[in-house]
């Protein structure tokens, strides 16, 4: 049995604490925050479950890394996966987005590039893919990007675009927690707790002792002894409350990805079931999708809750949510709506830790402290990502 | 851990004693202005304290994600 401390109390740190938990050690989360979750739990606000950070969404659904380790630890929440998974909406239409519905040219040009990858490793991002290819594969993918992971075609290589294809053709799309984010969090809460681990909020831990290359406690206000320590804050923020320099400038050049959501009331259904809608041809906002088809409680009174996500792509953020909210008046123009919170994210508190296809791994230079969460995904992205990261992590801790 | 050091965008004195202020870093993510029982403040990019409004409960220092609202002398 081992003295387990998990630095933080998002998703990151709670399913690690509950796979350890499970396995009989001693776990105790500390997280600076009032209440547990993170990026990934509600926060009420006028009878809507509006979210700390994701969109309600997760983005294999029950298929994936995170729905399988849920399973795993005995987790009873449910999810619904979302039918159909994705549309787009083009020219007026709404259009499905499955192989097949592209035009050959891109399709072609798709199969190139993965026999040039496969034959010479050729790896280009993806802006050189979007050169030349009809406007609809183009605008489509723009989209796909800014929603999944808010970024463009030039932040990511072809090899990472396609495990990510590879991914939704094995896992499937997303799906949609009954209750919201905040449904997995107390699962997880419960079992963990059903373990004797502990959750203790408005813990800040403030260092991290070692000697050598050995950690072997945790500061609060009192130091804390402990045999493995697994960090939820990501490389820098861990190599800073370290005071590793070096490890703080290996770290510090992690990029992080920013966005805004806007959380929006209606009282008539939008979207009107539980997919994803691309935008394509909007300025800024890349998708949306209305969770109250999945869970009317999420809003109420019979109201619905649509969520618009987009990129942030220069560097004045009110010029963006401008944009953004007049890709929102021309899009809902025909709809009686409210925009009840903009929320934006970046730097400390962003949409992810490290760009897409950036990762370091799990790693650090102490051999009894490992990074969680969004600063150390496995092959899969979002929370699905996060879930595959700790699942890699937990064979090699074995 | 040291924070950086603050450029204070908003300020505000109540009660005469200490002085609440939203430093530079704050991302907009609203978690204040979402918990705030006075409906004092309002976020767009970044957040606005209506001192006018503000009951000083401090809810919202509590739950920003980066210690963006700080006390200052
Ligand atoms: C707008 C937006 C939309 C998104 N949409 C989706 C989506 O639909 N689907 C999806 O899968 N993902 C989505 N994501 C990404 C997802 O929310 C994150 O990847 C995930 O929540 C990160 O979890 P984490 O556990 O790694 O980190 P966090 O949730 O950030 O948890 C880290 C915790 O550590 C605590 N902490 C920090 N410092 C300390 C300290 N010194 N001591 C103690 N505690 C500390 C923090 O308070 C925090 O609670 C979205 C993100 C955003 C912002
Ligand atoms: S101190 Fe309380 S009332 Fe004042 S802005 Fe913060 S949350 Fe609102
Ligand atoms: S909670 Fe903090 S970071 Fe978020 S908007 Fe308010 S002051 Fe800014």
């Amino acid at each position: 049995m081992m003295k387990v401390a998990i630095i933080g109390a998002g998703l990151g740190g709670l399913l690690s604490a509950a796979i350890l938990s499970e396995e009989g050690n001693s776990v105790d989360i500390y997280d600076r925050l009032p209440f547990s979750g993170g990026r990934f739990t509600n926060i009420p606000y006028k009878g809507f479950q509006l979210s700390t950070g994701a969109l309600h969404m997760i983005p294999h659904g029950n298929r994936g890394p995170l729905g399988k380790i849920l399973k795993q630890v005995g987790s009873k929440v449910e999810i619904e996966d979302s039918k159909p998974e994705g549309l787009a909406l083009w020219e007026g239409e709404l259009k499905t987005v499955r192989r097949k519905d592209f035009p050959r040219g891109s399709r072609n040009k798709m199969i190139k590039w993965y026999l040039l990858h496969k034959i010479f490793r050729r790896d280009r991002t993806l802006d050189k893919f979007e050169e030349g290819i009809d406007t609809f594969t183009a605008n489509f993918l723009r989209s796909f990007l800014g929603w999944s992971l808010s970024i463009t075609p030039s932040d990511i290589k072809f090899s990472k675009f396609l495990s990510i294809v590879k991914n939704v053709e094995k896992f499937g799309g997303p799906g949609i927690p009954i209750g919201g984010c905040k449904a997995i969090i107390d699962s997880l809460t419960e079992i963990i707790k059903s373990n004797d681990g502990t959750v203790n909020l408005r813990k800040k831990v403030e260092g991290i002792f070692f000697s050598n290359d050995i950690v072997e406690g945790i500061k609060l206000k009192e130091k804390l002894k402990y045999d493995l320590i697994l960090s939820n804050i990501g490389h820098d923020l861990t190599a800073r409350i370290l005071g590793d320099e070096e490890y703080i400038r290996r770290a510090s050049k992690l990029q992080p990805s920013s966005g805004v959501k806007f959380s929006i009331a209606l009282e008539e259904p939008f979207i009107g079931n539980t997919g994803v809608l691309f935008t394509p041809e909007l300025k800024r906002i890349s998708g949306l999708n209305e969770v109250t088809n999945a869970d009317p409680n999420l809003a109420p009174g019979g109201k619905h809750l649509l969520m618009a996500h987009q990129a942030v792509l220069t560097s004045n953020l009110k010029y963006e949510i401008n944009l953004g909210l007049s890709d929102l008046k021309e899009l809902l123009k025909n709809y009686k709506y409210e925009v009840i919170a903009i929320q934006s994210y970046s730097n400390g508190w962003p949409v992810n830790r490290i760009k897409a296809g950036n990762d370091i791994g799990y790693r650090t230079p102490y051999k009894n402290l490992y990074i969680v969460g969004d600063g150390a995904k496995g092959d899969c992205i979002e929370v699905d990502g996060i879930a595959a990261g700790i699942r890699n992590l937990m064979r090699d801790l074995v | 851990m040291d924070l950086p050091i603050a450029n204070f965008l908003t300020q505000q004195r109540r009660h005469n004693t200490e002085m609440m202020a939203v430093a530079n870093y704050c991302v907009g993510c609203a978690f204040c202005m979402l918990v705030c029982p006075e409906e004092a403040i309002n976020v767009l990019g970044n957040a606005e304290i209506d001192r006018e409004k503000c009951s000083d409960c401090k809810r919202c220092m509590r739950y920003c994600p980066v210690e963006a609202i700080r006390l200052v002398e």
